[in-house]
């Protein structure tokens, strides 16, 4: 008997050893699950978006090649696409290039359609994880309090937040902002990028937009938790009130945030398209946008890609995420 | 017998009523009910009735801030911003009923279908529904109305197929659990068809759920449908949808920010009521304080 | 030696529906190493009343009147830090449903290791508190303590959670293990089990036992005295074996006969459920179930006749 106890303790080490190992080992079975799961949705998108510009209004040809090209440039630039053979064939190809990295090229500029998303990228992310932040750091806190004293302040203003925040159109809120602080204020520029200035208030609109359902999900999980049975247990240990809270309520109201914030965040990569197009932030939304209206279809096909690759990327590793704090998930 | 039925129906009514106190109850969606109330009554008067004609150019006019003859001003073409509400009210937010309409009938279907027969039909509807969830909402629908383009109907299919994955997860995982229901599986062995199962015993049990979820997409299609509309991705040029309105708008922000603003507080006015509707719905129709009576 | 004494003890819930009067003047003792059952439907009162000695009555529940005094203290004037000194050394409860009871994202071995952690004796990543914890597992007789010290509640099965709430119960060595119906989420066999359980870890720990359950045939088994509740008032109190072979109120004549006919339902009286509890019946809140109502007892009120060494509230006793 002490033998079981002695080998248990023997070494911290080799214990934590050993978790971190088995984690890895189920992390890992899981990864090959998903991974088939997320290859299958992965085909899919592509063909999704190869169909998707199949049926966009207009010749495809017609449209790479310009207004201005003549019948015969169209001609030659279908037979030099692909484009008059079999579809299935037209699929195969295009799969298979972008499996190698090739989006395509711009026909506005000629440049390969990956090099812009890569010149765009930075300025997305560095909006995400701005606005992201701002908004965690605000709502989570703030619906944690409204949860545990519903009549303070903090209720109050988590409720305001709550509904407001997925109330209020994304553009109304930033032209709001542009009208209080650069036209009448004027201490903040009302759009494009480069300083550290001219990314205030697209953080501050998307972060609004963001803790309106962080700040509920908190809230409502926070009280779900609250009363939860295993609480009841906790309290009849004789447990103080602070380690309750942190062991019992706050870690098991981790798990839809930690879900919302993961989709939240994903979305974000994918370029908040209408705050970009606002503020003439040169990221992928506005990249999304600005290809619809010029009909650059490669440059759109291949920036709606790179999204849904970002936002798959993303759920997945909120599943990953999701396994340390939930020991219910590890059995796939 | 006849008093046990009678007995029944008075307890059934009760619970209505009970619904009803509780919902009375959250005074925020109760007043939320009498704006949508109003927003209804605009988009119908404005059908038949504006105080000008919504699509009359008079620059003479033009840009005028609020006045008794124009209670919400003008716009850069002199047309009056109250009479454009009011005649957009019926594109906003008709649409965006329409849409939810569409996004909760098709997703539910599937999800149902999915959820209780299984096998490869649910294989192949959950792969897609995978591919469609790989894409944000938002981006869903400007990418299908790029492909769809401008027009009433478009919008309607884009913001309605946008959230069709979302009902069909939520439809699909309630119906799996109901399936599994004592009093599903006594039907399956009475012999009860499949979609007389599914109308009679499974739809009726999760439809509360879906009018809440539906109640909460209004709020959520109304600001993704201004948003295609803001982006020029909506309706046709003149018809004055409310997002439309604020993206023709949007360079007034720096000379004659009420052309812009305007439009904004009925979207999220709008937005706000289905909100708050939606918050009180899900209080009123949950059954757990219910159990809590009974437990105590 | 008495351990547990409650006198008077009123509580009700305020809801926005009305007030439910869930335990109306509820008094009895418990002796030192003793087994008490509270019998009751559910909606008697009886987890309410569990949970007020246990101090875990949580708003909008709330202690209207009367006393709960626990070896010599008067419990309803314990401050929170006091309280929480009481809870899980002194007076511990083992749930109705392992399933909830139990966190789900914490080992299982941890929950019990807690318990040592709360009353001061040292965190639970130590070595000595996770020792103790493995032992007291052993104790519930769990098999391969030591590797069930880190399986999550949903790799075990309901037997074995009931086991681990368990465990945390004993773990202190308390005064009063108060089981709020301690069997009914589990399986026949599994029952007998835990119930078998329970009684030899109070008779080698000298712990005694309140036991809450609408099951009189598990009452009859390990109770020494009994407690039937009906909607919030106590209807009859007396030993074991002369409640089970003379029970004097209708109601306990009822649950007795259905027992020993081993029926699910309730004999000789008209099925329904018990009555609301923010309107109770008039008089007696039996009556409209009663085969031997009289108008008198839509007017009587809640009385406990002694009689010899039983109290019942039945005026056919009066």
């Amino acid at each position: 008997m002490a033998n079981h106890i002695i080998n248990l303790f023997v070494s911290r080490a080799a214990k934590y050893i050993f978790c971190v190992v088995f984690l890895a080992a189920m992390v890992f079975r899981f990864l090959a699950w998903r991974g088939l799961q997320m290859a299958i949705t992965i085909i899919g998108v592509i063909l999704v978006l190869f169909l998707l510009v199949r049926v966009l209004p207009g010749d495809p040809a017609r449209l790479l090649a310009g207004p201005e090209a003549s019948q015969e440039d169209v001609e030659e630039l279908r037979r030099l696409l692909g484009l008059d053979r079999p579809l299935h064939e037209q699929f195969a190809a295009y799969f298979l290039s972008v499996l190698s990295g090739d989006l395509g090229t711009s026909y506005r500029t000629g440049e390969p359609v990956i090099a812009e998303i890569m010149r765009r990228l930075p300025y997305t992310l560095a909006l995400a994880v701005a606005a992201q932040s701002l908004a965690i750091a605000v709502a989570v806190p703030l619906g944690i309090v409204a949860a545990l004293r519903p009549r303070s302040m903090a209720g109050y203003a988590a409720s305001i937040f709550g509904v407001l925040g997925s109330s209020l159109p994304v553009f109304w809120t930033a032209l709001l902002l542009i009208w209080a602080f650069s036209v009448e204020l004027k201490v903040l520029p009302s759009g494009g990028a480069g300083t550290p200035a001219h990314m205030v208030l697209p953080t501050a609109v998307l972060a609004l937009f963001l803790m309106g359902n962080l700040v509920r999900i908190t809230r409502a999980s926070l009280l779900e938790v609250l009363g939860a049975n295993h609480v009841v247990t906790a309290h009849s240990k004789g447990l103080p009130w602070n380690k309750v809270l942190t062991r019992h309520v706050i870690r098991n109201a981790l798990v839809p945030i930690v879900t919302l914030v993961g989709v939240q965040f994903g979305t974000l990569l994918g370029g908040a398209v209408i705050t970009e197009t606002v503020f003439g932030w040169p990221g992928i939304g506005r990249l999304v946008v600005e290809s619809i209206f010029v009909r650059d279809y490669a440059v759109l096909q291949g920036t709606i890609l790179i999204i849904a690759l970002f936002f798959m990327l993303i759920n997945f590793l909120v599943d990953i995420v999701q396994m340390f704090i939930d020991p219910r998930t590890r059995n796939v | 017998m006849s008093d046990l039925i009678k007995r029944v129906k008075a307890a059934k009514r009760e619970r209505t009523m009970q619904m009803w106190r509780t919902f009375r109850a959250n005074r925020a969606a109760y007043a939320s009910l009498y704006v949508l109330a109003a927003m209804a009554l605009m988009a119908l008067i404005g059908a038949f009735y504006t105080p000008y004609d919504p699509y009359r150019i008079d620059l003479s006019a033009a840009l005028g801030f609020f006045s008794l003859a124009h209670p919400l001003g003008t716009d850069w073409l002199g047309r009056d911003m109250l009479s454009r509400v009011m005649e957009g009210a019926r594109y906003t937010l008709g649409i965006s009923f329409a849409a939810v309409l569409l996004g909760a009938a098709l997703g539910s279907a599937l999800g149902l279908v999915s959820g209780y027969y299984g096998g490869l039909l649910d294989a192949i509807i959950q792969r897609a529904t995978d591919v469609l969830l790989a894409f944000p909402t938002i981006l869903l629908a400007i990418a299908l109305t790029s492909v769809l383009g401008v027009g009433i109907v478009n919008v309607v299919l884009a913001a309605g197929i946008a959230t069709v994955p979302i009902y069909i997860r939520l439809v699909r995982n309630l119906t799996l659990t109901l399936r599994n229901e004592p009093y599903v599986e006594a039907g399956r062995a009475m012999g009860l068809s499949g979609p007389y199962i599914l109308f009679r015993h499974i739809l009726p049990n999760l439809s509360y759920v879906i009018v809440v979820q539906s109640t909460y997409y209004m709020g959520i299609t109304i600001l993704i449908v201004s948003a295609l509309g803001f982006l020029g991705l909506g309706v046709p040029k003149p018809i004055p949808e409310w997002g439309t309105m604020i993206g023709d708008a949007r360079d007034y922000i720096f000379t004659y920010p009420h052309v812009v603003l305007v439009p904004g507080v009925f979207i999220s006015a709008a937005a706000l009521a289905f909100n708050l509707l939606g918050d009180g719905l899900r209080d009123a129709l949950d059954p757990r304080m219910a159990t809590l009576l009974r437990r105590a | 030696m008495t351990l547990l004494d409650v006198r008077g003890l009123t509580i009700h819930y305020d809801l926005p529906q009305g007030t439910v009067r869930a335990v109306e003047d509820a008094t009895f003792t418990v002796d030192r190493g003793e087994v008490v059952a509270i019998i009751g439907e559910s909606g008697s009162g009886k987890t309410t009343l569990a949970m007020a000695i246990a101090g875990l009555l949580r708003p909008p529940g709330r202690v209207v009147r009367g006393h709960i005094y626990f070896d010599g203290l008067d419990l309803s004037r314990l401050d929170d830090d006091k309280w929480r000194e009481i809870r899980g050394r002194d007076i511990t409860v083992v749930f109705q449903d392992p399933n909830t009871y139990l966190n789900p994202l914490m080992s299982v071995g941890r929950q019990v290791a807690e318990v040592f952690e709360a009353h001061g004796m040292g965190s639970i990543r130590s070595r000595e508190v996770a020792e103790r914890a493995i032992e007291i597992l052993r104790r519930v007789r769990i098999q391969d303590p030591d590797k069930r010290y880190w399986s999550y509640p949903h790799e075990l099965s309901g037997g074995m959670k009931q086991r681990v709430l368990i465990a945390m119960a004993i773990a202190l060595k308390p005064k009063l293990l108060i089981a709020d119906e301690p069997t009914s989420a589990l399986d026949a066999t599994i029952q007998a089990q835990i119930l078998d359980l329970l009684e030899e870890l109070r008779r080698e720990m000298g712990m005694s036992l309140l036991l809450i359950t609408h099951d009189l045939g598990v009452a009859a088994r390990i109770a020494h005295r009994i407690i039937v509740m009906y909607a919030g008032q106590m209807v009859e109190v007396g030993r074991a074996d002369e409640i089970m072979s003379d029970p004097l109120h209708p109601y306990t004549r009822a649950l007795v006969r259905s027992v020993k006919l081993d029926r699910k339902r309730l004999l000789g009286v008209p099925s329904g459920a018990p009555p609301s509890l923010i309107s109770p019946p008039p008089g007696c809140r039996f009556h409209p179930r009663c085969p031997y109502a009289t108008e008198q007892c839509t007017t009587w009120r809640h009385t406990l006749y002694v009689r010899d060494n039983r109290r019942v509230a039945c005026v056919l006793y009066a």
